[in-house]
């Protein structure tokens, strides 16, 4: 989940870990969350609302989407 | 009686032009979703008012759709025709994929065609016969995001200015409603933060309302707009200013 993140927010491999606070990051930005929504569709078959997507904080918070 | 057809009747969009021409006595109504059967949004707009045909068919099927809708053409020969079936689909271009690209262009430009040519054939339009399509200022301003999305519109706007000039002998009028950020469902699915800037900073007259669609539309399927071919019209709320 880590590496598709990653190259979503087209950030080095590795560089992701599920602690880091989303704001913090200067990649997650507005195209990056429409690459996150893309993500959870095409991957997980899961919608992602925009609103929903304001009420994540940190990685592990996207991870916990795709899991559900 | 005029047959007005009215394809992607379920959307915002498309629910407020049916539930807008459904109060005309002179007006049949060929209305067409996705669904094999009509949303029950729509089916509370008409229920309340007089019979309807309703064609069920997946616009990413272009293929199949001359086929399926000719039949009902050449019954209802058609006065007028509101394309509100279009797919908004929002992904920058790390995201974007052959796939996502031919999936975009079959329903925004290629159904359209092939409706279009479906509505062309003999006996399936009247004197008069208006093509409406509604359309994004984003086939001009682009936008983050929304690159192949964007690209689709301005194909079905340049198809429309070619046809009008092509099908203008015939008395066939075509054209587009370019709207810029409207209130509507689907919008408030994809919204972002970006977007509500956008109309407080730009779009001077507020974000469009789907009734502001459903009146020029219905303005362009009137014979008072009967010179009116070709053109793309910005409902935009000052937007392009």
């Amino acid at each position: 989940m880590l590496e598709l993140l990653e190259e979503a927010l087209e950030m080095d491999e590795g560089s992701l870990s599920p602690e880091m606070k989303l704001e913090d990051m200067a990649e997650y930005d507005s195209m990056a969350k429409l690459s996150v929504i893309v993500l959870m569709d095409e991957e997980f078959g899961l919608k992602l609302a925009g609103e929903q997507m304001r009420e994540f904080k940190i990685v592990q918070d996207i991870i916990d989407f795709a899991k559900q | 009686m005029k047959n007005i057809l009215i394809t992607g009747a379920g959307s915002s969009i498309g629910l407020k032009i049916s539930e807008s021409l459904s109060r005309k006595n002179d007006v049949r109504l060929i209305l067409h979703g996705s669904d094999s059967e009509p949303k029950p949004e729509l089916k509370a707009i008409l229920n309340q008012n007089r019979e309807f045909q309703y064609i069920g068919l997946d616009f990413s099927r272009a293929g199949e759709l001359s086929e399926v809708i000719t039949p009902v053409l050449k019954e209802y020969p058609l006065s007028g025709w509101v394309n509100c079936a279009g797919v908004r689909s929002r992904r920058p271009l790390r995201s974007t994929s052959v796939d996502h690209i031919h999936d975009v262009f079959q329903i925004n430009l290629i159904a359209f065609i092939e409706v279009l040519k479906a509505s062309m054939k003999r006996g399936c339009y009247l004197s008069g016969y208006s093509v409406v399509q509604i359309s994004s200022t984003s086939a001009h301003t682009g936008g983050a995001g929304i690159g192949i999305y964007a690209a689709s519109k301005a194909a079905v706007d340049t198809v429309i200015r070619s046809y009008a000039k092509e099908l203008a002998e015939k008395g066939v009028r075509l054209n587009s409603i370019r709207c810029a950020q409207v209130n509507s469902k689907e919008l408030e699915t994809l919204k972002l933060q970006s977007d509500s800037e956008v109309v407080s900073s730009r779009q001077f007259m507020g974000a469009i309302n789907p009734e502001n669609i459903a009146e020029l539309t219905e303005f362009l399927l009137a014979k008072k707009s009967g010179k009116i071919t070709g053109q793309w019209l910005d409902l935009d709320g000052g937007y392009l200013m």
